[in-house]
């Protein structure tokens, strides 16, 4: 172990010099994290500006890794008769557990120290400082592996450099000779998710293999035959391999889940107004499913649904593994923030929402009039979930002339809202827990034009910015308005939101153009800040509980045009 | 007892045979020289016994073990430097020598400090800022400080200026009397080596055409003058130890490979025995050589 140090340290005294731009490129993207969660006042362009910048010198800093991984194994060639360490008491094993060693020390460990700062500012507990330096490793090791292996192989600088721009030339024709060919088409998108897998763990275990041949034996005929078979049998696995991976990994996954009391029906089908335009000739169809039975507080959220047409003359069209977009409703979230449970999440205090309704109904006209009040009434609890089916015309004409029945299988996840951080509503404020790290930037009333929907008096619109950094664990983070006085809340939609990816974390800066919270009094607009209790803006976390599978199969499902108020139901 | 050994050593690059059927046996303590023309075979030989190339057929054995299962622990006995071996140059000296110290558990500090004195070498100074004299100096030293049981040289005077060559000559034979070592050197810089090799392996076509002891190399080969010879004096057949046989006139001279010192005390006073040198008797045997060739191909 001593002398594989010895090396090592030897490979990182001589790189340390090129090791500093590197280090800088680490260091900047902190900076600029840093940057991102105070930006000045409402530039957006600032903040767009900022995150494209972090993302380019990220880039710029895993280039350099796969460079400065190919220069630690280039000080120690393997090809050649030349070289100094094969004349010297090195042994191929400790040459390459040095290389490793070094690498690991100089190119692994160095960014998750450079972030370490930025990760407890951000509050991460230890499991997610674990789970953050994780994933900055692994980010690093993509961009090593490869330069490790090739240049492995290829022994010289400039060979290696040619074999680099040979190979993602040859990855660059492979792609357009794919989507010239329309490669993807009518395989499953878990099929190819399974193909492209296996190829990677196939290169993986070839480049692994690769490399030990070359260290154990220096034998560069060996190492690159073993290469060469993996590539070969990596191509193969991405043009023809049978096995999905992927849906077996799901199989197990929901091999136990059951219903969990949770029912679901099919609500309605109908013409989406957007077709995809990578397959002009087919027609986007919407399916929406009704979930019900759920716990007071769970949401139905991500999955994946088969679904199945039969029509009377025996002609079925089955689609399997459509991904699930959820529509939840707000009770698990309104119960989680500590509001008082009304279903619809929108609402108002008793005064402003009868005068709102008053007024929409007097705006879209009385035939719709049952419907809003329905929507602002209904207590029960209702989820919905869309799914996407995309068809030929044949089958679209087919369906309008005879309506067929439909059979869905769903395969879900139950999630449960947390509200992880709270922050006053004002200028300038941040607030830290659970892994995350919120501030609100400048809040200004916008220059816009009030809204006035679907009202006629005019709301005030204010702009603001919301910087939120989190763990990895945290997934999809939701933002409400809220304004407790009222028992009230919105889910904060940005129009424009800016990110930076730093793999180890989250960041993103929203733009956001708000209502403010203000509540009717004697038929006008009260602004909150004349109120005694602050709004305030609270982060939600959607946390994963647990699997469930239901189905539901309807009778003669016709579709109904976009729009259609039955759809709603 | 031999500290290298090869038998019918055989290496092919492609259709060119490099090496062919070499038995090659150097004796423990020696200082043996591997002369030859260039393109020999002496670098592939030495490469061969260095475990940097495979031999096509054949043994070789190094120290006893061998050659193709070298391993870092027979490495800690050997020292090996070649003209074209990349040093790490971003090294200064220091730093050279402390990065092969430990590996070597024989390794002499005081050795170390003695030779960096004899070499002259500036300890602080890049290895790429040094010239070719003194960066050889410097791979002799990092070779020479575990006193080695074997140090093989190759080429080792190539593109050295003739004081860069004195000097580097001179660290091995100063170094030679530190220890007791076992030298073999790949050279065709007959002069340079003639000054401390004890014995002589000429290498030509992949064949080894000569192995002794540079003393007995020496004395067997003598230039003969014979004045006064009648025309047509050549004698057919012409006898094997004869080479390089001219008449001029009155005048024949020839090389006696077989000299005999007892014959020439009997011989008229009309013939003379001149001693040769080494690049003498090398030029000789290559020129011969060179005719046999033609007369085969003829």
């Amino acid at each position: 172990m001593n002398l594989t140090w010895h090396i090592a340290r030897k490979d990182i005294l001589h790189l340390r010099v090129l090791l500093i731009p590197w280090l800088a490129t680490v260091a900047i993207q902190v900076i600029v994290c840093g940057c991102l969660l105070f930006p000045p006042g409402l530039d957006l362009r600032f903040v767009e500006r900022t995150g494209m910048l972090f993302n380019l010198v990220a880039g710029v800093g895993y280039v350099l890794t796969f460079f400065l991984t190919a220069a630690l194994v280039l000080e120690d060639p393997l090809s050649g008769d030349n070289t100094f360490w094969v004349t010297r008491p090195i042994s191929g094993q400790r040459l390459l557990g040095a290389k490793l060693l070094a690498a690991i020390l100089v190119l692994g460990l160095p960014p998750v120290l450079l972030w370490l700062p930025w990760w407890f500012y951000c509050g991460f507990h230890p499991s997610d400082l674990l789970t953050a330096a994780g994933r900055t490793v692994v980010w690093q090791l993509l961009a090593m592996f490869p330069a490790f292996v090739l240049a492995s192989q290829s022994g010289r600088a400039a060979r290696f450099t040619l074999v680099t721009v040979a190979l993602a030339v040859a990855t660059w024709v492979a792609l357009v000779v794919a989507y010239a060919y329309d490669f993807p088409s009518g395989i499953a998108p878990t099929l190819l998710t399974s193909r492209l897998l296996l190829a990677l763990g196939v290169l993986f275990l070839a480049g692994c293999a690769s490399v030990w041949r070359r260290y154990g034996w220096r034998s560069g005929g060996g190492s690159q035959v073993i290469l060469g078979v993996g590539l070969a049998i990596a191509f193969t696995c991405v043009a023809a391999s049978p096995w999905n991976l992927v849906e077996a990994h799901r199989a197990w996954q929901w091999s136990d889940a059951s219903n969990q009391g949770v029912s679901m029906r099919i609500s309605a089908v109908h013409d989406a107004m957007q077709s995809d335009s990578r397959y002009p000739a087919d027609f986007i169809l919407n399916v929406s499913l009704d979930v019900s039975g759920l716990p007071d507080d769970l949401n139905a959220g991500a999955g994946w649904a088969d679904v199945e047409l039969r029509w009377p003359d025996g002609v079925t069209l089955t689609r399997r593994d459509l991904p699930l977009l959820s529509e939840p409703d707000f009770f698990p979230t309104r119960r989680a923030l500590g509001l008082p449970p009304p279903s619809a999440f929108h609402s108002w205090d008793a005064e402003t929402e009868a005068w709102l309704t008053e007024q929409a109904v007097r705006r879209v006209g009385a035939e719709r009039e049952q419907r809003y009040r329905r929507a602002a009434l209904d207590p029960t609890r209702h989820d919905r979930i869309r799914l996407t089916l995309r068809v030929s015309r044949t089958d679209l004409e087919r369906w309008h002339a005879v309506a067929p029945t439909c059979r869905v299988a769903v395969r879900g996840e139950l999630e449960k809202p947390v509200r992880v951080v709270e922050l006053p509503f004002r200028s300038n404020t941040m607030a830290q827990a659970g892994g995350v790290r919120a501030r609100l930037g400048g809040i200004v009333k916008s220059q816009a034009q009030p809204l006035r929907l679907p009202h006629s008096e005019p709301i005030d619109v204010f702009d603001g910015t919301l910087s939120v950094a989190s763990c990895p664990g945290t997934g999809d983070l939701q933002c409400f308005l809220l304004f407790r006085e009222y028992g009230s809340g919105w889910r904060w939609e940005s129009p424009r939101m800016s990110f930076a990816v730093p793999l180890s974390s989250n960041l993103g800066t929203f733009y956001l153009s708000q209502r403010m919270p203000q509540v009717i009094r004697g038929g006008a607009w009260v602004n909150p800040s004349t109120s005694p209790q602050e709004s305030n803006v609270a982060i939600v976390r959607r946390e994963f509980v647990k699997r469930f599978s239901c189905s539901a199969e309807t009778a003669a499902l016709p579709i109904t045009p976009y729009g259609d108020p039955a759809n709603s139901n | 007892m031999n500290a290298i050994e090869t038998h019918a050593l055989t290496r092919r690059y492609s259709r060119t045979e490099a090496l062919a059927g070499l038995n090659l046996a150097v004796p423990e303590g020696a200082v043996f020289a591997l002369l030859g023309p260039n393109g020999a075979g002496k670098s592939t030989t030495l490469k061969i016994l260095m475990n940097l190339l495979s031999p096509s057929s054949g043994t070789a054995t190094v120290l006893g073990v061998d050659s193709q299962k070298l391993g870092p622990d027979d490495r800690t006995r050997i020292g090996y430097i070649s003209e074209n071996q990349k040093l790490p140059l971003w090294m200064s000296v220091r730093q050279l020598l402390d990065y092969c110290r430990p590996f070597y558990p024989t390794w002499d500090r005081n050795l170390e400090a003695r030779l960096l004195e004899q070499f002259d070498l500036p300890p602080e100074r890049k290895l790429r800022h040094l010239s070719r004299g003194m960066l050889m100096k410097a791979a002799l030293l990092s070779s020479l400080a575990y006193r080695p049981k074997l140090l093989v040289l190759d080429e080792p005077f190539s593109g050295l200026d003739p004081l860069s060559r004195d000097d580097f000559v001179q660290g091995i034979i100063e170094a030679s009397e530190l220890g007791e070592w076992t030298v073999l050197i790949a050279s065709h810089d007959i002069e340079e080596v003639e000054r401390f090799a004890d014995h002589i392996g000429l290498l030509e076509d992949g064949r080894l055409r000569i192995s002794e002891t540079t003393e007995s190399l020496l004395r067997r080969f003598r230039r003969i003058e014979l004045r006064d010879a009648s025309p047509g004096a050549r004698p057919t057949p012409m006898p094997a130890a004869w080479l390089d046989w001219e008449q001029s006139g009155d005048l024949v001279r020839y090389v006696d490979t077989k000299h005999d010192p007892a014959i020439q005390a009997v011989s008229p006073a009309s013939m003379t025995a001149q001693s040769m040198s080494l690049r003498e008797i090398l030029i000789v045997l290559a020129r011969q050589q060179r005719l046999q060739r033609k007369g085969v191909a003829a």
